[in-house]
């Protein structure tokens, strides 16, 4: 069966889009552009040891290939972490400019009050 | 009445530090990951242009890849002092959907929070430089260019070489990504 790059792509944004529920849209600029690369780089394996099997001269062999899908696979994990991990960043810097914000407001009204 | 509760929203507030779910940025873990991305790089780009010769094989190139590991270990280390050691946790529905890509649950620890992620991060690094390793050791073979004729030697093939890198920088970009969005943070 070849793999198809569009196919992988569509499969990778769906499956991340039920993952992250409702904090997807917070996370659309990073993830997109590397599952993009996720997809690509899995076509690309595969199509180096379909290489190799015609001519083992040229692509990498399936050991090869199959080991690279491994570091594919962990590549992918450090994605979802680092999506994760940006989304409860982006949380916290609003948390902390709201309690900033709310200090120095009630500083001033008791400054005015005293 | 109104002046007391005043009073006390405002001490509440003073009192109040910010949240914090995430490890602080630390500088040593971006300039560290920056070295350690040019350092196997570099190292990938030489193995592949000497693929086939002695210069190239695994048993040639092992004191390189031993000074990579120390480096991301230390890291690592550095890492898990700031974490604890807890492990990283993320939400729910990400891991059931890493669950159905790996053999091994990877991520969830009973007692993991956001704070380990970093080093998880980092360990993922760590198993990139193992699989690499691997490849050269023991998956990609080359003609020997010298005598005899025929043989076949370990080596890291360029096509290999260029894979292996994009998927690698891959794992050192999301640590990057992570730190530099820690950093902004900080400065804003």
């Amino acid at each position: 069966m070849s793999v198809n790059f569009e196919q992988v792509l569509a499969n990778i944004l769906d499956s991340a889009a039920s993952a992250f529920g409702d904090g997807w849209d917070s996370i659309k600029t990073y993830a997109p552009a590397e599952f993009k690369k996720i997809s690509s780089q899995i076509v690309e394996i595969a199509e180096n040891v379909a290489k190799y099997q015609l001519n083992d001269n040229e692509g990498y062999s399936a050991q090869t290939g199959k080991l690279l899908l491994q570091m594919q696979r962990n590549a992918t994990e450090g994605v979802l972490v680092a999506v994760s991990t940006l989304t409860l960043i982006a949380v916290q810097n609003a948390i902390n400019a709201i309690f900033a914000s709310l200090r120095e407001t009630f500083n001033d009204a008791l400054g005015a009050i005293l | 009445m109104k002046r007391l509760t005043l009073a006390l929203m405002v001490l509440m507030l003073s009192a109040c530090v910010s949240v914090e779910y995430v490890t602080p940025y630390d500088p040593v873990i971006d300039n560290g990951i920056r070295e350690y991305k040019e350092s196997i790089n570099t190292l990938a780009k030489n193995l592949g242009d000497q693929a086939g010769t002695e210069a190239g094989t695994y048993e040639a190139n092992l004191a390189h890849y031993n000074a990579l590991e120390s480096k991301i270990d230390l890291l690592i280390e550095r890492a898990n002092l700031q974490s604890a050691g807890r492990g990283c946790r993320l939400a729910e529905g990400i891991s059931a959907q890493l669950a159905k890509v790996a053999p091994e649950p990877m991520i969830q620890t009973e007692e993991g929070d956001s704070y380990g992620c970093t080093e998880r991060l980092l360990v993922l690094v760590k198993d990139q430089l193992d699989l690499l390793q691997n490849i050269h050791q023991s998956a990609d073979k080359c003609n020997a260019m010298a005598s005899p004729r025929g043989t076949k030697i370990s080596c890291l093939r360029a096509t290999t070489s260029k894979a292996a890198m994009k998927i690698t920088n891959q794992s050192i970009n999301a640590v990057w990504v992570v730190e530099t969005a820690k950093k902004n943070g900080d400065n804003g």
